[in-house]
């Protein structure tokens, strides 16, 4: 949950575009593919009032300016905004609860029963959002990886139970790595240091992480052109999309904080989508 | 619409190309009278105050862009004055941001803030005393703000921050409560007043709690706190920045697991300041 003295639900008019707050909200997720925060709400409004006040004034002496502003009512999207003695608005606070990524619900002060308790698991959600159900081929479990379906093997991703190779799945015994024949993506799943303990198949996975990472590894990340290479049972691996970068990010950032640790902190997730080089 | 740059050793901004095409392409017709409105802002990815920097810097960039393109500018003395944003990276630095505003004093009448109210603290002490108008969109700190001669703070007093939330903890039935804030240079305005709030809504505030994010302890700090709130029956917490939240979304709800946190890291950005209910 989180306090926000604005939410896109919010029942304002801007005099100034003529906008709802939900209509900015929409016109900025078309622009940025995310809703916007108070902050966002915030920057823009204080952008109107600057608008709004030099018009009023007609001046541009910054003095003249405070003082319209000071004196005068706003009615944006963001609020009505008033700024008081202390030069600060006056806004009711409002408490938002978080139940899905793009769903932040209103909950107080006027709708304290939409509050969920307890919520979701993270994982739960990751593990859905990642894999719509497990790809309809099995089941996330209550630590929010999915469980595939006997004939599902679920690429090397464990949260994902996509039919992979079409069931021509080999086992490279020397890396402890499934890899499928003939296949054409790469796909290499959020492993932690616990998962590979617990599960053999993912320790060479995690391994080919960190030591990408530590520049160990037959692949490297090449910064001009971030795209990761890599090899895997001979064949020339190549990873570019955006994701995949920034996961390699994170990545770096927690080997960095944690070298030598391997019971706690350590994540190795590694998400790139990555291609076959022929 | 914006001049993205970093200060220079002489004073001057150092401006990339593209963004300048940017500016006349799109946004500013060619023989348009500009008004130039400078700010710094975190804008690199590895700024500590990059995920509201950039909502912020959205904001001005989405009014900009309507200002200049769909309105026609600023009416003023017969003419149309398109907004000119020019951002400097901060850095998230408080000494940086200082310097900045120092160097930009003699250019620009015009300013906004930085993102936390200790950047813009920073920012307001050179501006205000010249005489410079300054809007703060991302500051709550009141004291900053109060007794200014031409400075403004476009979010509610952080007081508002912690009295709605601990509003919201007695409404959903709650006696007691917790902070845990980093220590970092936020400052956790929004969590400022919390023992003032407690008492305003009869909550047993049962202790404050800082924790160092930089500490190569941090993870274990955190949990031993949890464990110590839980075993002590406290049922809510105020958290604080972006790594409580991690581990308090983990510890608390979800009695985490590496995996967790890992999702977790990556989902940190859409919050601020969060509260869990044990």
């Amino acid at each position: 949950m989180m306090p926000t003295p604005w939410v896109k639900t919010s029942r304002l008019f801007d005099n100034y575009t003529g906008w709802t707050p939900a209509e900015f909200a929409e016109k900025y997720y078309d622009s940025y593919g995310s809703y916007p925060s108070y902050h966002s709400a915030s920057a823009f409004s204080g952008g109107e009032v600057l608008m709004a006040s030099i018009e009023l004034a007609q001046s541009l002496d910054p003095i003249v300016i405070a003082n319209t502003v000071r004196n005068t009512r706003f009615d944006t999207l963001y609020n009505s905004i008033k700024y008081n003695s202390k030069n600060q608005i006056d806004a009711s606070m409002l408490i938002v609860q978080m139940q899905d990524d793009l769903k932040h619900s209103l909950i107080f002060p006027d709708n304290i029963t939409a509050i969920i308790y307890p919520l979701e698991t993270w994982k739960s959600k990751q593990c859905a959002a990642d894999t719509e159900d497990c790809s309809g081929h099995g089941r996330c479990d209550s630590f929010g990886v999915c469980v595939c379906d006997t004939q599902y093997y679920g690429k090397l991703n464990p949260r994902s139970c996509d039919a992979f190779c079409d069931g021509e799945r080999a086992y490279d015994t020397e890396r402890k790595i499934f890899f499928c024949k003939n296949m054409t993506t790469f796909h290499v799943g959020a492993v932690t240091i616990a998962d590979a303990a617990e599960e053999p198949e993912y320790r060479s996975v995690l391994r080919l992480a960190v030591d990408l990472v530590n520049n160990k590894t037959d692949g490297y990340f090449d910064n001009t052109t971030a795209q990761v290479y890599f090899e895997v049972a001979e064949d020339r691996w190549e990873c570019s999309s955006e994701k995949g970068y920034a996961y390699l990010e994170a990545l770096d950032l927690h080997v960095q904080n944690q070298t030598g640790s391997t019971d706690s902190g350590l994540f190795a997730v590694i998400e790139p989508d990555c291609s076959l080089v022929r | 619409v914006q001049l993205c740059g970093g200060l220079q050793n002489d004073g001057s901004i150092e401006h990339s190309r593209y963004n300048i095409d940017v500016l006349r392409d799109e946004s500013v017709p060619e023989d348009s009278r500009v008004l130039k409105v400078a700010a710094t802002a975190s804008l690199r990815s590895s700024d500590a105050f990059a995920r509201y920097s950039r909502d912020m810097v959205r904001g001005w960039h989405m009014f900009a862009l309507w200002l200049n393109t769909e309105r026609r500018g600023i009416k003023f003395n017969g003419s149309s004055y398109s907004i000119l944003f020019d951002f400097i990276d901060d850095y998230s630095n408080i000494t940086l941001v200082t310097k900045v505003y120092k160097t930009l004093l003699s250019r620009y009448d015009f300013f906004f803030a930085p993102y936390s109210a200790v950047l813009s603290k920073a920012a307001v002490d050179v501006t205000d005393p010249a005489g410079k108008y300054l809007m703060a969109t991302s500051a709550s700190s009141t004291p900053i703000f109060q007794s200014r001669i031409s400075s403004f703070s476009n979010l509610p007093s952080n007081i508002m921050f912690s009295d709605a939330s601990m509003a919201a903890f007695r409404s959903f039935g709650a006696n007691s409560t917790a902070v845990i804030k980093d220590v970092d240079i936020s400052g956790c305005g929004n969590v400022s007043d919390s023992t003032k709030m407690a008492n305003k809504y009869g909550l047993h505030l049962f202790g404050h709690f800082d924790v160092d994010p930089k500490s190569p302890t941090y993870e274990s700090e955190v949990f031993t706190i949890i464990s110590q709130l839980k075993a002590n029956g406290i049922q809510t917490v105020m958290g604080c920045t972006f790594r409580s939240l991690c581990f308090l979304v983990s510890a608390i709800r979800y009695r985490a697991s590496l995996q967790e946190i890992s999702h977790c890291y990556h989902l940190y950005s859409l919050f601020k300041t969060l509260y869990c209910r044990l």
